[in-house]
């Protein structure tokens, strides 16, 4: 073997593998064995047999199996070039069944996928020509490489067409035979051979190429023939089919193995003829009937079909469904569930109503696809204003247009007022009926009654007149009858009318006769009212003459009738009366049977068993008595005498005029001239409500004679939602006194149709129930009077009127009337009505009255069932039947309840909770209480004490801290301030700006942009930093332990320093200083300007200035702001800060005619503050406001550090000068180089006032008071000083004690001056024996606290030397306005031994 | 504290700051501290029972506040910033109202080297005692001008709160704007004493189930 052909022999082997696989797929019936064998078994066969077989050229075939193959192959070479019709897919008949082709189809369909387009390309292409040799052959497989599975599929695909035309060429015969083994397989040489013989001749293959498919169609023409049960499969074939067909006939060829014929029977193919199989199918498909159902198949037996529409009960709308298919789903329901659960009432189809709405719930998108972004984009639409949505408001989804309501109020007439005289209430009576005369005049209801009744009895003649054509007797008579008892109803109507007609002109002649009885009793007219009856002559003849045939005609009428009712009861009398004659005849037959049968029987017995039997049943009838005409004729006459204008008589019209003149006042009695001053006194206005709001009010007009108010106003109410109630409200104001409401009277709402314009006026009543009684002629309102002397007859008014009036809806600037529209499609109960056509049916006005509606939709017998009627329906069962209840109260929170942990009691028990709350409302005792206890009973009762403590003293004036009245009312005040704008500022603390919450930079301006970029070159260290301004901390976002005080001290001069020296301290030399904190510098350091030019008043004033207590504002209002009072405000509090303290001196000074200025500027210890600046002789003098020292301007222990700006009375002058220690500056403020003035020529002075009052008041001070208050201060003070030495006894040394107080006021007059030495002469001369050392204390008095302190910080107390004795001394000045200087002297004593 | 009803309970934290996530910066350190109410108190943590040695050892208020180190991103593709900054911090309180929040802020240089602030964020201290994770989104305020903005780029000084505490709380937020800018994740390991007592149930009924809790959270990364 040459390597080609062993090559060749590799594809072979690849081929058969390769068609053994496929054989697989289409052949289930072989086993996996059964393969295997078949592959090992090929080689297995001797390959001389196969050739000698296939050699065999129409040699008959030995084995059955082999049969086909040799056939084939040798009707390949002989049949070739013949066209013989070949039927490629015999076999098919043989072994492909109906599923195996369609699994081979599927199997194909991948493969076909793949190659599809190639083999196409290939089928015409002549093939033979490239496998005539193996190396053409070769070079086909390595084309057709890449995987393995891609060549054999390549493979497969040309084997099949190969094939496929061995098979057209030469399957002749197989058809119906069964597959056949293929023979063993060939060599590699065989193979080449057995391909190259067969096709020899190469133009009929192409020939035959063409035939093959001529012959598969006429092959598919004759298997239809053969096959029709598979005739529709057939139709469908294509050429991928064919080459099925060819795929069968190379699986014969080589996929079977030789040895499947032991597995293997031939037989003939089964076939089902077409009768048998549409049999089959019958019995096991089931085609439903598209024809109607009839409905009894549908429901139950004996059951008629019901149509629940037909009985008014809604039924949705079913979905649509075509009949066809409804029909196809009924047989088919009916096939399979026997129960007929499937179908309703009515033998159709349970449904529910179509779900499917009538419109698009989406926006319709535009067909154009690249719309499609522009569909997506966003709509910029402006935010709608916020309507409230109530339950009349007009659909959300409208435009909230100002929709307008006209309100023309025209006036108001008080058909009764308290100040009705008598006369007035006749007159008022009288004009009402004339109105009611007028009114029934109109509408003129007897004459319509009259001519009607004349028209029914022509009729009835004529209906009677038999001239006229019969048509038939029945119908007239009925209508006759019918024209009679019309007669009869029009007559009693119209003679009703004409009573009342008569009585009311009656009535009005009457009232006004007793009008005038009344004007002449009381001898003044009150109204213009006149009534004049004009009479209107009447032709007497025809009068009577109308009247007598009208009377005629009645009594005919009547007659007819009674006789008519005669002959009725005539009748049933007959009736009755035979029956009770059968019934006679019956009973005395009874009775002679029953005497004859049973004689024995007593009588009696038998009269109790049958006698009253019989004797109710019937009585005898008693014929009706013919009514006598006269009598007729009597009865008519005197109603028609009654109710009738006499004939003859004139006819009398009243006619009202207004042409009567009014009593003037100076004629009338003192009673009614004040009542008409009362009338004249009072006014009336009315308020109108709109939706119970008041919207508007008409001016108020004075009430007139004739108790009539004309207003003449209207009103646009300009409204969003839809009116509920309009209503006006009727006051009355007396004088200047207060109003009074008379009435209320609710308007309608207009129907829409009413627009401005067209609205006629209306009138309503309104009626009051106040009780008014009158001192004079008016009649007063709910109060009994009587228009007779004797007082009977009384008679009870209740004040009432009318207010005419009109409402409309208003016609906007386009004709377009302003009402809320009705063409919603928006959801809510007036959609609702909408769809059900309610306000068509009964205007808009009717939605507010659910009565109305409810009546309509009675009326229009609305089906309660329909969805669309739901909202409507129950508005109207809760608006009819009340059912829902409705609370008088209104409940915020209405699950409030189910949340409450605990009773409100219990809760308020709880200190914990007490705790927590106070917390959170951050009360001051408790504002930073931390770790509040786990449970209550941790709680201490006492932590609560403090603060209920406060709670109760809040209005109580504690005077122990104070021990003067004024001071601790002060105190209080000022407590109450400093709460009031803590709390203020507790609030202001959670308003945060950005600047307390984010550290940003400034918005930069051009400066700092070019600094910071100057900064950017800079040092990032530089060597000696600057000190940067830190961020204020405002106070209030302290707590407690933020603050760390740092005292940095830099230098200090002339400091007091106790002498060491133990041995002085003997001598109470320095030690008596005067240690008042104030004197901080020492007065020799005092400027020379303290010798003879310095005038006493001066002092004095700064004296008293500085006894007034020091409160700094950052005290009372921690770092929040500063306040500077008025002195009188200084004055009375008696506390304030520097300012208060410099006003108040530099006020002093300008009054005692110095020229003084309020220095601003800083000062060592205070930092900013105020000091005053005077200009004495030539040198000006720094007075330091709160300790009362002065200093000259170039005092260098002057401790005014810096100016900033100097205040006058009348201008401001801010410091230009290169310095500001006052040491260095000049302080002339005439230089407008040195000081810039606030005013100046461009700004004058505007000649402001000043805040100050114009003067102070000053009260003595009680002597008494201050005396009793030193009393106090001193034995305080000895307490204290007991109660701080615990350990110690404590003695008092009285003699010097009451020398300490002889000497204190000596201090007082002195200022604590140049007593130095005389004090010292003193003590030594009356302690001689003593070691002295003690304190002269001086403050200004504010409360007791301080001075406490300041005892104890001498420290005197805490000398432990045993045998020392204490003095101690209090002396207070007063000054005026409770001003006090306090004293204290405080002293230790040692007994010199 | 061993008393049959205690007056307080205590909350014991411990955990890590454990990484974040900071796509655009770099070199990044965080400052923790911890915003509780006023009944909350971070209690001493004495070991007057422990060993010899730790006797001595009183942190008084345990890890309340602290700064971590500078973290660079990692390498890799998570770009994660790992500072695994230990907490620890026991409180006692009477009151779970103004349970506590730790209030983290990222920093790191801008461009110019300045350190200016990457993020604000605030969690609640799990209420559950177990292990958790948290991962806090953070945020910085925005300056409030498009000017302001520029000038603070250039000048490196953003805006800041005045306090990081405000974070925790919400009152005066309303008149800030911020900008979200990352992620830092926290782990907590969170033991409770007493809560049970007092009558606040916080956690699974057993303990035994307190791995829950712990492994939900992770499945919520």
């Amino acid at each position: 073997m040459n390597p080609k052909e062993e090559k060749v022999k590799i594809i072979s082997e690849e081929f058969t593998g390769e068609d053994v696989d496929a054989e697989v797929g289409r052949q289930k019936k072989n086993s996996k064995v059964q393969r295997q064998q078949r592959k090992k078994k090929p080689p297995a066969t001797p390959p001389e047999e196969m050739v000698s077989n296939k050699f065999q050229d129409g040699g008959q075939p030995e084995m059955v199996e082999e049969e086909p193959e040799t056939n084939l192959l040798s009707l390949t070479a002989r049949r070739g070039p013949r066209s013989l019709p070949p039927i490629p897919s015999a076999s098919r008949t043989g072994f492909a069944e109906f599923s195996m082709r369609e699994r081979m189809r599927e199997k194909l369909q991948a493969a076909r996928s793949k190659a599809e387009s190639a083999l196409l390309r290939d089928v015409p292409t002549p093939r033979p020509q490239r496998l005539r040799s193996p190396s053409e052959r070769e070079t086909e497989t390595e084309f057709g490489t890449e995987p393995n599975k891609e060549v054999g599929g390549t493979q497969q695909e040309d084997d099949s067409q190969r094939h496929s035309r061995f098979k057209l060429r030469g399957s002749a015969h197989k058809i119906k035979s069964k597959p056949q083994p293929p023979p063993g397989f060939p060599s590699a040489e065989e193979a080449y051979n057995f391909f190259t013989f067969n096709f020899d001749p190469e133009p009929e293959e192409l020939e035959g190429k063409t035939q093959v498919k001529d012959g598969g169609r006429a092959h598919q023409e004759d298997q239809e023939g053969e096959e029709e049960a598979c005739a529709q499969e057939r139709a469908k074939k294509t050429e991928e089919e064919e080459l099925l067909n060819g795929k069968d006939a190379e699986d014969f060829l080589l996929g079977l193995d030789p040895t499947a014929h032991d597995f293997v029977s031939v037989r003939a193919a089964e076939y089902e003829s077409a009768h048998i199989r549409l049999q089959k199918e019958k019995e096991i498909l089931f085609v439903p009937s598209r024809l109607t159902v009839p409905t009894y198949k549908k429901l139950p037996e004996n059951v008629q079909p019901r149509f629940l529409e037909d009985e008014g009960l809604y039924i949705g709308e079913r979905p649509e469904v075509p009949r066809s298919n409804e029909n196809i789903m009924e047989n088919r329901l009916l096939i399979q569930e026997p129960g007929r659960k499937w179908f309703g009432d009515d033998g159709r189809i349970l449904a529910l109503p179509s779900p499917i709405k009538p419109f698009p719930s989406r926006p319709s998108l535009s067909t154009q696809e690249q719309s499609t972004k522009a569909e997506l984009e966003t709509l910029y639409k402006k935010a709608v204003k916020y309507v409230h949505s109530r339950q009349h408001m007009i659909g959300s989804g409208d435009p909230p247009g100002n929709f307008q309501l006209d309100i023309d109020i025209s006036g108001l007439i008080f058909s009764h007022h308290p100040c009705f005289s008598r006369e007035h209430v006749l007159a008022s009576k009288l004009a009402q009926l004339y109105d009611q005369y007028l009114a029934r005049q109109q509408r003129n209801k007897t004459k319509f009654l009259t001519d009607k009744l004349q028209a029914l009895r022509k009729a009835v003649q004529t209906g009677l007149n038999p001239e006229k054509a019969h048509q038939s007797l029945d119908t007239t008579q009925k209508t006759i009858n019918e024209y009679k008892s019309e007669i009869r109803h029009t007559r009693k109507l119209r003679d009703a009318e004409q009573e009342k007609d008569r009585t009311l002109l009656k009535t009005i002649i009457k009232v006004w006769k007793e009008m005038k009885s009344l004007r002449e009793f009381q001898r003044f007219t009150n109204t213009p009212l006149k009534l004049v009856l004009r009479k209107e002559k009447v032709d007497q003849k025809v009068d009577e003459d109308a009247y007598e045939a009208e009377i005629q005609a009645e009594i005919h009428e009547l007659l007819e009738e009674h006789t008519e009712e005669y002959t009725r009861k005539m009748e049933e009398y007959r009736t009755s009366h035979q029956q009770w004659k059968a019934w006679r005849k019956a009973q005395r037959a009874k009775k002679k049977k029953k005497k004859g049968t049973a004689e024995e029987h007593p009588e009696e017995e038998e009269e109790v068993v049958e006698e009253p039997f019989p004797e109710e049943e019937l009585t005898k009838p008693v014929p009706p008595e013919l009514t006598d005409p006269a009598v007729i004729e009597q009865q008519v006459r005197e109603r028609v005498a009654h109710s009738r204008r006499k004939p003859g008589e004139p006819m009398l019209v009243p006619e009202l005029s207004l042409a009567g003149n009014v009593t003037p006042n100076e004629q009338c009695p003192r009673a009614e001239v004040s009542r008409r001053e009362d009338v004249r006194r009072r006014s009336v206005y009315l308020k109108v409500l709109f939706n119970s709001k008041e919207v508007s009010r008409t001016v108020s007009r004075p009430l007139a004679a004739d108790f009539r108010v004309h207003f003449g106003q209207i009103f646009n109410l300009q409204i969003f939602n839809w009116p509920e109630s309009l209503m006006l409200q009727v006051y009355e104001t007396i004088g200047h006194s207060s109003t009074t409401l008379l009435a209320e009277v609710f308007l309608p709402i207009p129907e829409t149709t009413l627009v401005t314009g067209r609205a006629p006026i209306e009138e309503v009543e309104f009626s009051s129930s106040q009780h008014v009684t009158l001192d004079h002629e008016g009649v007063g309102s709910g109060v009994p009077f009587s228009f007779e002397a004797d007082g009977s007859n009384q008679l009870t008014l209740m004040t009432s009127g009318k207010v005419s009036h009109s409402v409309a809806w208003a016609i906007g600037e386009n004709g377009i009337p302003l009402i809320p529209p009705l063409s919603q499609q928006n959801i809510g109960f007036r959609s609702a009505l909408k769809r059900a056509d309610a306000i068509s049916s009964i205007g808009t006005s009717g939605l507010t009255d659910m009565k109305k509606l409810a009546k309509w939709a009675a009326e229009s017998k609305l089906d309660p069932n329909d969805p669309n009627n739901g909202p409507l329906m129950q508005l109207i069962s809760v608006a009819t039947s009340g059912e829902s209840y409705v609370p008088d109260f209104f409940r915020l929170e209405q699950l409030q309840q189910a949340f409450n942990f605990v009773s409100e009691e219990e809760l308020n028990r709880s200190k914990r909770f007490r705790l927590l709350c106070l917390r959170s409302q951050e009360v001051p005792e408790f504002r930073n209480y931390k770790q509040i206890p786990a449970y209550d009973r941790e709680i201490m009762e006492k932590v609560f004490q403090d603060y209920e403590k406060r709670l109760r003293d809040r209005n109580v004036i504690e005077t122990k801290d104070h021990l003067d009245t004024h001071r601790a009312t002060v105190a209080k005040y000022l407590q109450q301030v400093r709460e009031s704008v803590v709390n203020r500022f507790l609030t202001a603390k959670h308003h945060f700006l950005l600047t307390d919450l984010v550290v940003e930079e400034e918005v930069p301006n051009i400066s700092i942009l070019g600094l910071s970029l100057f900064k950017l070159a800079e040092q990032k260290r530089p060597l000696r930093p600057r000190r940067k301004g830190r961020k204020k901390v405002t106070a209030q976002n302290l707590s407690d332990g933020d603050i760390k005080l740092l005292v940095n001290i830099i230098r200090a001069y002339d400091i007091p320093v106790r002498k060491p020296v133990v041995s002085k301290f003997q001598q109470p030399s320095r030690s008596s200083r005067t240690f008042s904190e104030k004197q901080t510098a020492s007065p020799s350091a005092h400027s020379p300007v303290h010798s003879t030019d310095y005038p006493l008043g001066q002092e004095l004033v700064a004296r008293y200035v500085s006894l007034i207590p020091f409160l700094p504002d950052t005290v009372s209002f921690a770092g929040i702001c500063d306040l500077w009072s008025t002195s009188d405000q200084f004055l009375d509090l008696l506390a304030g800060d520097e300012e208060e303290h410099a006003v108040l001196l530099c006020n002093y000074f300008l009054s005692l005619g110095k020229k003084a200025w309020l220095v601003m500027g800083s000062a060592i210890p205070e930092g900013p503050t105020a000091y005053v600046l005077t200009l004495e002789k030539n040198y000006y003098l720094i007075w330091n406001p709160c300790s009362g020292h002065c200093y000259g301007q170039f005092d260098t222990f002057c401790p005014l550090k810096s100016v900033g700006c100097l205040i006058g009375p009348d201008n401001i002058w801010f410091n230009i000068q290169h310095h500001d220690s006052p040491l260095r500056i000049n302080f002339d403020v005439a230089k407008p180089k040195l000081w810039k003035s606030f005013f100046s020529r461009s700004l004058p002075y505007p000649g402001l006032s000043s805040v100050q009052p114009e003067e102070l008041i000053y009260q003595r001070t009680d002597k008494a008071a201050a005396a009793e208050l030193q009393d106090r201060i001193e034995k305080i003070l000895k307490e204290k000083i007991m109660d701080w030495r615990p350990r110690h006894l404590t003695r008092w040394n009285r003699h010097c004690t009451s020398t300490l107080r002889h000497f204190l006021p000596l201090l007082e007059r002195s200022q604590g001056e140049d007593i130095e030495d005389d004090h010292r002469a003193e003590l030594l001369k009356q302690l001689g024996d003593y070691r002295f050392s003690g304190f002269p204390l001086h403050m200004p008095y504010s409360e007791v606290k301080p001075l406490i302190e300041a005892v104890y910080s001498t420290g005197v107390h805490n000398i432990d030397v045993p045998n020392v004795e204490f003095a101690l001394a209090v002396y207070i000045h007063p000054y005026p306005k409770n001003v006090l200087s306090v004293w204290i002297y405080v002293a230790s004593l040692v007994r010199n031994r | 504290m061993a008393a049959a009803s205690p007056s307080v309970f205590l909350l014991m934290v411990n955990g890590q700051v454990e990484s974040a996530q900071f796509p655009e910066y770099d070199d990044l350190f965080c400052k923790y501290c911890f915003v509780y109410g006023q009944d909350w108190a971070p209690t001493a943590v004495s070991w007057t029972h422990g060993p010899p040695l730790l006797r001595a050892v009183v942190i008084p208020e345990g890890l309340e506040e602290g700064i971590s180190q500078i973290a660079s991103k990692s390498q890799d593709v998570r770009q994660a910033l790992v500072w695994n900054f230990p907490i620890d911090v026991t409180f006692k309180s009477t009151n779970p109202y103004g349970w506590p929040q730790i209030v983290l802020s990222v920093y790191g240089p801008d461009v110019f080297g300045n350190d200016v602030v990457r993020g604000y964020g605030a969690v609640h201290v799990p209420f559950s005692p177990g292990r958790h994770k948290r991962t806090i989104p953070m945020f910085v305020p925005e300056s409030t001008s498009t000017l302001q903005k520029f000038t603070s780029w250039f000048m490196g000084r953003r805006p800041e709160y005045t306090d990081p505490k405000v974070v925790a709380q919400g009152e005066g937020r309303e008149v800030t704007r911020v900008r979200s800018q990352g992620f830092v994740t926290l782990l907590f390991n969170v033991v409770t004493k007493d809560m049970k007592k007092l009558g606040y149930d916080t956690g699974p009924v057993d303990t035994q189930g307190v791995l829950g809790p712990s492994l939900s959270q992770s499945n919520l990364q």
